[in-house]
Formats: C-alpha cells, sequence, structure tokens
C-alpha cells in the first residue's frame, strides 16, 4: 500500500458514495496505491482502502456533504510496510436531481503537489471545474431549499386564510378570495392557482410574488373578518411550523405581517 | 350554524335576557288599558333607550376591539354614531312624550333620527365593500325591494301624501322614514347573502331582521297615527304592533351585535 506515492507529484482519483464505500479508482491510484485490483477495491470502505481511522473518513464524508467539498486535508496513510505517508486530500461532494448528497469525489496527492491544484496535478483543472460546479449546485440547493420552505409556509398560510373565511364568512367570500389571487396571478403571469383553498404552483416563484399574494389574501381576510382574528389564525399556523422555515419567511419580508 | 352561536354560555343568557325583556314588555302592554298610555310609556320608553343604548355600546366597543387603520373600525366607527343618534332620538322622544307630554312627532327627535340614517347608510356601504365580493342574488334583492316600496308607497306613504292632515315636514319625515329604513334593511340583507354558510352571517341577519322589523314598525306607527289609531286610552291592534315590535328591532339590533362580539371573542 503507498508504495509509490512518496516522491511522486501525480495525484489519483477516487469516487465513494455517501456512506464512503469505494465505487470508483483511477488507474493513477491503482499504479500508485498498487497491488491490488479497482474490482476489488469498488465496494470497499474507504477507511479500509486508505488504511486510516473510520472516524477520519466519517469526519471527511461529513465536512464534504455540509460544505460541499474539503481541499488540502492532510491524511496520514499507513501503507504495507507500516510506513506512514502524510497525503493531501480533496473532496468534492456530489448530488443527485434533487440535491440529495450521494457521494464524494477525492482526490490524493503528496504534499509537493500542495499548489497543484491550478497548475502540475493532472486532476488540478477537473477538480477546480468541479469545485465551482459545487459551489453553483450549493447554490442552487439553498435557492431550492429556500423555494420549498417559502411555498410551504404561503400554502399553509393561504389555506389557513381559506379556512378562516369558509368558517367565518362563508363559500361566496372564500370564491372571492380565490378568484382575486387567481386575477393577480394571471395578469402577472405568476403559475400559482387556487382551487377550493388548494393551491397549484407551476414553477419556481421569487420570493416577492409569494409576499405579494399572501400579502393581498392577508389584506383580503383582514377586510372581512378583522385583525383579530387573521392575526389568531396566522399564529396558530406559525406556532406549528419548523423555526426554518419561519426565519426563511423572514427573510424573505413575508414575516411578521402584524 | 345556529347551534354554534347557541352553544356560547353568554349568547344563551344574552337571548336569554332579551326574551325576558320582550315578555316583560308584552305583559306590560296586556295591562294597557288598566295602567294607562303614560304609565305604560313612562316603563317602555327608557327600556327603549336602554336597549337602544346597549346597541350603540356593542357597535362601541367592536370599534375598540378594532385596530387603528383596519377597514372594519370604520363599519363599527359609523354604526356607533349611527345608533348613538338613535338612541339619543329615543330619549329625546321619550322626554317629549313622558316630560313635556307632547306629542314627539314632529320634534327634535326626529332630527336626530334622521342624522342617524347617514352613518348608517355608510356603515352598510362600507361593509358591503369590505366583504369584496359580488352582490349575490340581485334580483332576489331587487324584487324584495320593489315588493317593500311598493307595499310602503300604497298603503302608507301615498294616502299620507294625499291627505291634508300631515304637514309637509311631517310628509317628508315619513316618506324619508319609509324609504330609508327600507334602503338600510335592504342593504343589510345583501351583507346577509353576502355571508351565507359563515358565522358572519349570523349576527349580520339579526341585525337585518332588526332593521326590517322597524320599517314595518316605522310604516306600521305612522300609519296608525295619521289614522289615529295609535296610542289613546285603550289599546288598538296598530299600538301594539307599532311598539312591541319596535322593541324587538332595537333588541335584534342589540344582539346581533353582541353576536358579532362573541364571535370576535369580544365580551
Amino acid at each position: 500500500m503507498a508504495a509509490g506515492i512518496a516522491g511522486s507529484d501525480i495525484s489519483a482519483l477516487l469516487f465513494t458514495d455517501a456512506w464512503g464505500r469505494v465505487v470508483f479508482v483511477d488507474s493513477n491510484f491503482l499504479h500508485l496505491f498498487g497491488g491490488r485490483s479497482a474490482g476489488s477495491l469498488v465496494g470497499e470502505p474507504l477507511y479500509r482502502v486508505l488504511n486510516v481511522e473510520r472516524q477520519t473518513v466519517s469526519s471527511l464524508l461529513s465536512d464534504v456533504a455540509k460544505a460541499g467539498y474539503v481541499q488540502g486535508v492532510p491524511l496520514d496513510i499507513q501503507d504495507a510496510s507500516g510506513q506512514v505517508v502524510t497525503l493531501l486530500c480533496s473532496g468534492v461532494a456530489t448530488y443527485d436531481d434533487k440535491g440529495t448528497f450521494i457521494g464524494m469525489d477525492v482526490t490524493l496527492h503528496p504534499p509537493e503537489a500542495r499548489g497543484s491544484l491550478g497548475t502540475p496535478s493532472i486532476h488540478g483543472d477537473v477538480i477546480l471545474a468541479r469545485i465551482r460546479q459545487i459551489e453553483a449546485e450549493v447554490q442552487k440547493r439553498k435557492y431550492r431549499q429556500q423555494q420549498t420552505a417559502l411555498q410551504t409556509y404561503f400554502t399553509a398560510h393561504i389555506n389557513a386564510l381559506h379556512i378562516l373565511l369558509g368558517r367565518m364568512a362563508g363559500p361566496r367570500v372564500c370564491r372571492s378570495l380565490q378568484d382575486t389571487l387567481n386575477q393577480m396571478a394571471d395578469r402577472n403571469g405568476w403559475p400559482v392557482r387556487l382551487a377550493d383553498g388548494g393551491v397549484t404552483i407551476g414553477d419556481e416563484l421569487e420570493a416577492g410574488v409569494y409576499r405579494v399574494l399572501l400579502a393581498e389574501a392577508v389584506s383580503f381576510s383582514v377586510s372581512v373578518v378583522g385583525r383579530r382574528l387573521t392575526a389568531q389564525e396566522m399564529s396558530a399556523v406559525e406556532a406549528g411550523m419548523d423555526a426554518r422555515l419561519l426565519e426563511a419567511a423572514r427573510q424573505a419580508g413575508m414575516r411578521p405581517f402584524f | 350554524m345556529t347551534s354554534t352561536l347557541l352553544e356560547d354560555r353568554r349568547m344563551r343568557g344574552a337571548l336569554l335576557a332579551g326574551m325576558l325583556v320582550m315578555g316583560g314588555i308584552i305583559l306590560l302592554y296586556g295591562f294597557y288599558n288598566r295602567l294607562g298610555p303614560l304609565t305604560v310609556a313612562a316603563v317602555y320608553d327608557p327600556v327603549l333607550v336602554i336597549v337602544a343604548l346597549g346597541g350603540a355600546v356593542g357597535a362601541l366597543l367592536l370599534w375598540r376591539a378594532s385596530e387603528r387603520g383596519e377597514q372594519l373600525r370604520q363599519v363599527w366607527g359609523w354604526l356607533t354614531v349611527g345608533l348613538f343618534l338613535w338612541a339619543f332620538a329615543e330619549a329625546l322622544w321619550g322626554f317629549f312624550e313622558l316630560f313635556l307630554q307632547q306629542d314627539p312627532f314632529p320634534s327634535a327627535a326626529d332630527a336626530a333620527w334622521t342624522v342617524g340614517y347617514v352613518p348608517l347608510f355608510v356603515t352598510l356601504v362600507l361593509r358591503f365593500r369590505s366583504l369584496r365580493t359580488a352582490l349575490p342574488y340581485p334580483l332576489a334583492l331587487i324584487l324584495i325591494g320593489a315588493a317593500g316600496l311598493a307595499v310602503a308607497v300604497i298603503f302608507v306613504i301615498a294616502p299620507i301624501l294625499a291627505s291634508d292632515e300631515y304637514s309637509l315636514l311631517e310628509k317628508a319625515l315619513t316618506t324619508f322614514y319609509g324609504v330609508g329604513d327600507l334602503v338600510v334593511g335592504l342593504m343589510a340583507l345583501a351583507c346577509v347573502f353576502v355571508l351565507i354558510g359563515g358565522r358572519l352571517s349570523w349576527p349580520w341577519a339579526i341585525i337585518t331582521a332588526g332593521l326590517l322589523i322597524m320599517t314595518v314598525c316605522d310604516l306600521l306607527y305612522y300609519y296608525a297615527d295619521w289614522s289615529g289609531t295609535y296610542g289613546g286610552p285603550t289599546l288598538t291592534v296598530a299600538t301594539a304592533l307599532a311598539d312591541i315590535p319596535y322593541l324587538a328591532a332595537y333588541l335584534a339590533l342589540t344582539l346581533g351585535l353582541y353576536s358579532q362580539m362573541r364571535l370576535e371573542g369580544i365580551g
């Protein structure tokens, strides 16, 4: 193990799944770590392949999953002869279409190649591109999470106001609220539709759209049943919401309404 | 929906109190011939003022409970002014009748009543607009209005206008009350039509019932007064029908506002 890595400036590449099991190793890895075939390494836990502490790989995996990538983390890898070799490890996260973490791409390179991310390593450009990609994915994921939070917040409040108006002011006033919001959405080309108290959102919406529609619904409800009852209903809805959801709504300027 | 209203202990108490008041007044009119009109008025007039004031206070409490800038605050504010003016008019009427022993029609009380219609009209316009919903059953409303107006004009307003017994002011007031009551009642009915199926329809249904009863009582009163069948030492059907439901109308207004308060968790 690690027989040829000391003194080399070649980087090795491997991929793992979300649990840290090896799913791919490149030829450099096989060359540098010599002795085993790719087939025998696939499916093995990374800590066993690298002969490091299990906790070391767990923490690496966790950091990559959280931040999207780590760069130049020193790993003390014990070779077959028992000699400890320090390698630098860079990892980038991989996500599926839904933004779920599904694994990491790991590059191992000798300390001499520390500055290699820009130049000497054959994987430097790939890693930089992947990091940029990951950064974009992380941003996208954050945006998607915010979208989901705002959509949940908006839908919960619209449903609650719909129920409140139905209970207090009857079905006609409920339909009138629906029509008002649908007309507003149609006028502005927003892919939002209210029908029978349900909210259908066709595409991702800007936070401002949720804010404007919810403000209109609140204003409608206040006009019909008063601020006191509307605020009570909205507070009851918010009491059952996750703090992160409320924070996302606050950041989007959707709360507090009263 | 009615059960929701009656499930409220305080609302049941208020209804019971209203029924007791009505029972007492019916009993009082049962002894009308023995007690005489002045004694009956000495009880009836203050009770009427108290009940009317109750409605005004209810509107005031609703106004206080709403927040500055809120549309409903304007609704309750205007209603408070209107109902206080009407309560004041009832008090003036009683004062003229009991203390000055004058026929209170026409008098300063009519000025208060007449002015009182303006805030009441504004209240109903604002309330209807605040519902932000198109008027359902417009034809039904037009038919009810037309039928009501036809009855009022054919049986009360036209005969009074055609006669020489009423002065011009009395004729104008009779016409104004007849039409004004009907307009206000229909506007309240429009709000009920919109709110049907919701809990808020009940307070407005009770208020509307009060306003429509008041329309009938006012027309009956002016007809009876003009025809000379109102008041006098012995109880006439016209007197009983004009006075007793008139108190019921104020009670309905007050109870309607109280039920609105209960729905909003006030009182």
